[in-house]
């Protein structure tokens, strides 16, 4: 069963067309990965998929329902994202308390032990908190929810390096022991390219690419060699990315379909191959213009 | 796939016991803003003074009136913070849906009204004690035609309709503002333009003030609250069905 | 009616503004906030006032009274001052007695002193016996403020040779506090209010003089005395 179902979904904000037509859908029990550059519609999809806010268009199911004023889809999702603002009336452990008994699955051994591992003082107030210790508390309760559909927006926003490895490392054990549905946002897939099953790429509101992290690797590959000799060997393939290189010589990104007769006569003319990192990728499908930053200064 | 499926009843008695607990700054303030409201009380709110042959008589009135009117305002102002983002999207955090927000928004703001005027009440005994421990004056106190337990009961039931009936007009103007923040400056112009525009006693503010503060039938008073209160939540709640969460 | 009415409005949007200002100023000091003395102590004195309020006396002066009571106990004094029947009264009106013995003159002359004509009855009885005692009774002027009694100073009495001198009593000054309970209350039991009427009734003083039967009483000032039976 799908938990979500996204089909023509379309948000607009006042002048901006912040989702377009997106159209997705998610497997339970799977970590996807939200990618997409800022202002890509990240954000937007998943406050309609946490019912924060309703599409213009299109239909987006959560559970089979729609998510907008829904009890019961808000009992199973939990939503976590760098503006939450908890009562400066409540210390860590009083919000872990109202928490639990708002969701059923509410893990209170590990949502202690987290805090402790973690450093943070349990009678301490959450408005006190600096940016990095928010990001981490609120990683600690969206853990500890144990939500079916679990998501987490940039979670890792001021976290230091150090904890922000703990983090993910907290988030695969957690998945292993209780395997639900996590979407997990970002902007770089670096960081978590090796957590991720599923990636969906989106730019500019639309789904630029849905598939397993296993399959990106080789789904574009990079061809250089002499421009006028790899112009001709692509034809009208779309170029994801291409750049200039010295003595003539081109560096092209395309998608790696190619047919054996195709990679021959490449070899004969004397082009060269090389695959290309999924983090490298997503940055080429995700720039606004081809050439990326030198074409601004060439 | 297990799913939780809970009743928007259980949802409504969860956020009201977590709002009572989590709003707790609501309650400071109110206490600060009845401080401030007995000691501006304590010089006495009015005044007659008397001179006849061998008198020479100045008394000075207090009442809880002050501290009824602060705390009027205070659930007015408290009944439209609940409807800021920084409150509302707390609600979002937990598991809700907008009628559950509204619903427990409106126990809560009658629970506060009832603290608020309890309090407000109670005020008076504050009030007597410091003029009679505290102050180097004579007092007297007036007893009204009820038995003092009754009459304190009674004060509480009737200030309580009074906060009530002014957090569902603050719950309306805070969606309304919600919806548009124009509103923020068109409100309060309004209100002040009909008290100044001095239009006798056909203007609305006017008409308003003598619809619930003149009525002297408790039961028709009641009535008056209570119908009132609830158009004002059943349009805030209309309105607010759509309303999204934004940062 | 009163002043607070004509400043309401100026009050009511000086207090919003103050209101909105105080309330909405998103943060308080932490340590009030997160403190929930404040709260708990707050509601812990208003029951200790609760408490402490019904150990002391509801009023420090004065009982309650109605003007047209006073007006008319007043009526029934007089009538029964002029009955010769003041005895039985001493005790129930407020009063000040003076007892001046071994009288000798045969004239008694009535004075007031150096203040100007002040509304007490003079009343004289001339007793049947000769017992050289002037005896001096004043039932005190009762006024009522708000339907509160209040009782004035005696008059001051001298005497000096065969003079009788009738002197103003000192003013009452008072200042005192009064109660009234809450809009919200009064809206339905139509008392009054802080934003009703106030009212101040002075009664007058009745000055009842007893004489031996020997001596003659002269009205030096005008006063107007009258003689009971």
């Amino acid at each position: 069963m799908n938990v979500i179902e996204c089909k023509d979904v379309t948000k607009n904000y006042k002048r901006k067309k912040a989702l377009n037509s997106i159209s997705f859908q998610i497997e339970e029990n799977k970590i996807t990965g939200l990618v997409g550059r800022n202002g890509a519609g990240k954000t937007t999809l998943l406050k309609i998929i946490a019912g924060y806010m309703k599409e213009d268009s299109g239909e987006l199911q959560v559970f089979g329902e729609s998510p907008f004023n829904n009890l019961m889809a808000s009992a199973n999702t939990i939503f976590i994202h760098d503006q939450m603002e908890f009562s400066p009336a409540l210390n860590l452990k009083e919000i872990f308390e109202a928490a639990e008994n708002f969701y059923e699955k509410w893990d209170r051994e590990r949502s202690f032990r987290l805090l402790h591992y973690f450093s943070l003082d349990p009678k301490q107030y959450y408005k006190r908190l600096s940016k990095g210790m928010k990001s981490t508390f609120n990683m600690i309760f969206g853990l500890s929810a144990n939500c079916t559909l679990t998501i987490f927006d940039e979670p890792t926003t001021g976290m230091d390096a150090a904890v922000r490895k703990d983090f993910y490392r907290a988030l695969l054990k957690d998945y292993l022991d209780n395997p639900r549905t996590i979407i997990l946002s970002s902007h770089h897939l670096n960081e978590i390219e090796d957590l991720i099953e599923d990636l969906l790429l989106i730019k500019d509101g639309k789904e630029l690419l849905y598939m397993p992290i296993a399959d990106l690797k080789e789904w574009a590959i990079a061809v250089i060699g002499k421009s006028n000799v790899v112009n001709e060997w692509i034809g009208n393939k779309e170029m994801i990315h291409s750049k200039d290189m010295v003595q003539d010589q081109v560096y092209v990104v395309v998608r790696n379909d190619f047919s054996k007769v195709e990679l021959e006569k490449a070899y004969k003319a004397g082009i060269k191959f090389s695959p290309v990192s999924s983090t490298d990728l997503c940055v080429y499908l995700t720039s606004k213009t081809k050439g990326g930053i030198d074409d601004v200064f060439s | 796939m297990s799913l939780v499926n809970p009743s928007l009843i259980q949802i409504v008695k969860k956020q009201y016991v977590y709002k009572l607990r989590a709003y707790m700054d609501l309650y400071t303030r109110l206490v600060l803003s009845q401080i401030v409201a007995i000691l501006f009380s304590l010089n006495g709110l009015g005044m007659m003074g008397a001179r006849g042959g061998v008198f020479e008589v100045s008394v000075h009135f207090y009442s809880a009136d002050l501290v009824v009117i602060f705390s009027i305002l205070w659930a007015f102002i408290t009944a439209i913070l609940t409807t800021t983002k920084a409150i509302r999207n707390g609600d979002f955090l937990f598991v809700t849906n907008r009628v559950s927000s509204n619903l427990s928004n409106i126990l809560f703001l009658l629970t506060a009204s009832f603290i608020g005027a309890a309090t407000a009440m109670m005020s008076t005994y504050l009030m007597k004690v410091i003029i009679y421990y505290f102050m180097d004056h004579h007092y007297v106190d007036t007893q009204g035609p009820m038995e003092a337990p009754l009459e304190l009961l009674f004060g509480i039931f009737t200030t309580t309709l009074y906060l009530f009936l002014f957090c569902a007009l603050g719950y309306l103007i805070g969606v309304l503002v919600q919806l548009y923040k124009g509103f923020i400056f068109i409100l309060p112009a309004i209100f002040i333009g009909t008290i100044f525009l001095r239009e006798g006693n056909t203007g609305l503010v006017t008409s308003v003030f003598k619809f619930f503060f003149m009525e002297t039938s408790l039961p028709i008073f009641i009535t008056k609250v209570v119908i009132t209160s609830c158009l004002l939540f059943i349009c805030a709640m209309g309105l607010s069905n759509r309303m999204e969460v934004n940062q | 009616m009163n002043i607070l009415l004509s400043f309401l409005p100026i009050i009511i949007i000086l207090a919003v503004v103050i209101f909105v200002i105080f309330l909405t100023k998103t943060s308080l000091p932490k340590s009030i906030i997160q403190n929930h003395w404040v709260i708990s102590g707050y509601i812990a004195i208003l029951f200790i006032s609760f408490g402490l309020t019904s150990f002391h006396p509801s009023s420090t002066i004065g009982k309650n009274v109605k003007v047209q009571d006073l007006e008319k106990e007043n009526t029934n004094l007089y009538n029964a001052v002029m009955e010769g029947k003041a005895k039985g009264l001493i005790n129930q009106y407020p009063n000040k007695k003076w007892s001046f013995s071994s009288y000798q003159g045969t004239q008694l002359n009535i004075e007031l002193g150096k203040v100007e004509a002040y509304g007490a009855r003079v009343v004289v009885k001339r007793k049947k016996i000769n017992d050289h005692k002037i005896e001096v009774i004043n039932f005190k002027s009762r006024a009522s403020a708000n339907g509160r009694e209040l009782v004035a100073k005696p008059l001051g009495i001298k005497l000096l040779g065969n003079t009788l001198i009738i002197q103003k009593p000192k003013r009452l000054v008072l200042n005192y506090f009064e109660f009234k309970n809450v809009f919200s209350i009064t809206q339905f039991t139509r008392e009054q209010g802080i934003m009703g009427s106030s009212d101040f009734y002075e009664g007058s003083s009745l000055l009842y003089i007893k004489v031996p039967a020997n001596v003659e009483v002269n009205d030096q000032s005008n006063i107007g005395i009258e003689y009971s039976k």
